[in-house]
């Protein structure tokens, strides 16, 4: 009797367990990078997806009012139920940017089955062309290592949907973007986005984000070329990069001094030198420490005192340690911020000289 | 009921353990911490102290008459009067057992969105706790060891893994907004806390140093929740007042190669979590009741306080009139104050009372 109860209750929640009711994996539409512009009569979104019966992929372009509008009127035309869970990227068309990311984006914060670790980006012209160029559209793994080129040369950023939100919400904070835009049919990261609340304020160059990437603290690789008269030009390859920042006030406005720690390996000559010689090495780490100075110094010429926009943190560095300081000022952050002195300071260090080289 | 010491310490307050940390994940972010994440941490830390407070009535009344559960010292010692103790403590456990599962159908619905109704899984979830609250305290204490240690390793793993996304910029100075929102963080921590209600019923029922256990329990849940809210701030940040469950927004991101999106194991940690608990009250209710009934009809009572439990949380997710009732942090600080310490008060007046007038 016992055993004829264990068996009706194993085929029971057999019948119960079967998922009976879901759709199967052809009746969807596997998404894995979405594409958003803003239109006139609303938004245009442009999809690249799995394609579930062969190898490959599929692109879709549809319209709508709002963004997830637009992302179900996908199923008009493909009689597929549209699916988040494997999206990889998100593209932002400059229009969404210039209008206003916070309605295009409420969709990506808000719905169940999309993931706050999607990488966004925009484009610096439309979405769609990225995503799908005249020239054929990119492989999604192509699409999905972009993110990692900024880590390769510092000169990029990578942000997710969760550290975009972030930024827009921290006290006194402005968030940024990868721009990405198109070379002879293949997307390539361009500069950094930067933006006031949702708005797309400037865009930075790769040089400038390199600059900024050194302020946050976030610059760990890539590559720096100096030129002087005694020593050519040499292309070094930077190892490692801390960065320290404190606070001082003076006449009641704070003062934000970075201090940078760069080190770097000599990995290319160019020009006629053929060896670097030791008595250099105190030049070249000079050299290292003015160009990068340069950059950041842009950087923040370009965003605090042109832009106006805190995308370096230095409102929500303010807020952490001087709490009662920040409370003072918060409401007219956007005032102060270009009254208050950003000194900047690099120590390079040569730790390694080439190989041999060609000569 | 016989008077049988059934389980020990460690099971009751590790099934609390449990149960503290299933009500804990579903925590809002806005209403647990206001303004400031970090704060969460100093308001649990803040009701586990008055806590400790709140729990002094129910440990010198379990002193004075270990054998007596809450319901059947009232009934000695307040006269007819006193069964209606036992009833409210019955209410208890329902309302706040309603509220859980109406937040893990809210959960549902906002996160999972299934096909079919999600007040099926609920039947389903209290079904099972229904027949271990018939099996007995025993069969409970036993699952929710499994529970624990399945609780301890799978957030364990999704706490180490989602540490690599901690960043010191997402964190917020302590008591910022001031302690307005302290207070309140520490009200709702304390007002969802139905331990001393449970204690005031079960202790009876387990054997060992149940001292040492509640200190055990007060300490390991506040390490637990205040890793989870440091992690939440420090991970999170402000994105996670967009959402409505952060726990499990904070899982969603959790990924390392190819182990990613382990949100799964949220929901699975707080399914399991749910069966415990409501199995947990249902046994206490089966207790009380035992007082008005002499012990009869245990499992009609059980099968319909389970029916009662899901009802009131099918409610309750479908309305905002019983969301804005049901889970007012008011109504359940004064509900937890009653009768996790202001009922065996009573009771213990009562008694010195009755002692006095015996002698006289």
């Amino acid at each position: 009797m016992r055993w004829m109860r264990l068996l009706l209750s194993v085929l029971f929640l057999c019948l119960c367990f079967s998922g009976c009711g879901y759709r199967e994996l052809q009746e969807r539409i596997l998404i894995q990078a979405i594409g958003v512009d803003q239109i006139r009569e609303g938004y245009q979104v442009t999809v690249r997806a799995a394609d579930p019966g062969e190898e490959g992929e599929e692109v879709f372009t549809c319209q709508g009012a709002s963004v997830l509008e637009a992302l179900s009127n996908l199923s008009l035309s493909t009689g597929r139920e549209p699916f988040y869970a494997h999206n990889y990227l998100v593209v932002f068309g400059r229009s969404c940017g210039e209008g206003g990311l916070d309605s295009a984006m409420d969709f990506f914060v808000r719905y169940y089955t999309t993931r706050p670790s999607v990488q966004v980006y925009l484009a610096a012209g439309e979405a769609e062309e990225i995503l799908n160029p005249e020239e054929g559209p990119p492989s999604i793994e192509t699409l999905r290592r972009l993110n990692q080129g900024g880590e390769y040369t510092g000169k990029a950023v990578s942000v997710d949907i969760l550290e975009f939100v972030n930024a827009a919400k921290r006290e006194g904070s402005s968030p940024v973007l990868p721009v990405v835009g198109l070379d002879e049919g293949r997307p390539v990261l361009q500069g950094t986005a930067v933006f006031k609340d949702y708005q797309l304020e400037d865009i930075l160059t790769l040089e400038e984000t390199r600059g900024y990437l050194a302020l946050k603290g976030n610059l760990h690789q890539g590559e720096l070329v100096v030129e002087g008269e005694e020593f050519g030009t040499v292309t070094l390859t930077i190892s490692s990069c801390h960065t320290k920042r404190e606070i001082t006030f003076q006449e009641g406005l704070p003062v934000f001094k970075t201090v940078c720690q760069v080190t770097a390996d000599v990995s290319s000559l160019s020009g006629e030198r053929a060896r670097l010689e030791e008595s250099f090495i105190g030049q070249v780490e000079k050299a290292v420490a003015e160009t990068l100075k340069k950059e950041m110094e842009a950087a923040l010429e370009q965003s605090i005192f042109q832009d106006r926009c805190d995308i370096f943190g230095f409102g929500t560095l303010l807020y952490q340690q001087s709490p009662k300081q920040w409370e003072a000022i918060q409401d007219n952050w956007e005032e102060v911020l270009p009254q208050c002195q950003y000194p900047v300071e690099v120590k390079a260090t040569v730790l390694r000289m080439e190989q041999g080289g060609l000569h | 009921m016989e008077r049988r010491h059934t389980i020990s310490a460690a099971q009751f307050f590790g099934m609390e353990f449990v149960s503290r940390i299933t009500i804990t994940i579903a925590l809002n972010a806005q209403y647990a911490a206001g303004e400031s994440l970090l704060d969460g941490i100093l308001s649990y830390l803040l009701a586990m102290a008055v806590g400790v407070l709140l729990a002094l009535p129910v440990w010198a009344l379990h002193r004075q008459e270990p054998r007596l559960s809450i319901g059947e010292a009232a009934v000695r010692f307040l006269g007819p009067i006193g069964k209606l103790i036992p009833l409210g403590y019955i209410l208890y456990f329902l309302v706040m057992n309603g509220v859980s599962l109406a937040l893990f159908q809210l959960f549902l619905l906002d996160n999972v969105n299934p096909v079919f109704p999600a007040v099926l899984i609920l039947l389903v979830l209290v079904a099972v706790a229904v027949y271990g609250a018939w099996r007995g305290l025993e069969t409970i204490a036993r699952t929710s060891a499994c529970v624990l240690v399945l609780l301890l390793l799978g957030t364990v793993l999704v706490f180490s893994l989602v540490a690599r996304r901690f960043d010191t910029e997402n964190l917020e100075p302590l008591l910022a907004g001031g302690p307005a929102q302290l207070l309140r963080g520490g009200a709702l921590f304390l007002s969802r806390t139905s331990l001393f209600a449970e204690m005031a019923v079960l202790l009876p029922y387990v054997r060992g140093r149940k001292g040492l256990g509640f200190a055990v329990w007060t300490g390991s849940t506040s390490l637990y929740v205040g890793v989870l809210i440091l992690l939440i701030a420090g991970c999170l940040g402000q994105y996670a007042y967009t959402q409505n469950f952060p726990v499990y927004a904070l899982m969603s991101i959790t990924e390392v190669s190819s182990m990613q999106r382990l949100d799964g194991v949220f929901t699975g940690v707080w399914l399991m979590g749910l069966i415990v608990q409501s199995a947990c009250s249902l046994t206490a209710c089966k207790v009380c009741a035992a007082t008005l009934t002499k012990g009869k009809y245990s499992l009609l009572l059980l099968t319909v306080s389970g029916g009662a439990m899901v009802g009131l949380g099918f409610a309750i997710a479908s309305s905002y009139l019983f969301q804005s009732v049901f889970m007012d942090t008011r109504l359940w600080m004064v509900l937890t104050g009653i009768l996790g310490a202001g009922v065996p008060l009573g009771i213990l007046v009562a008694r010195k009372i009755r002692g006095e007038r015996g002698k006289g």
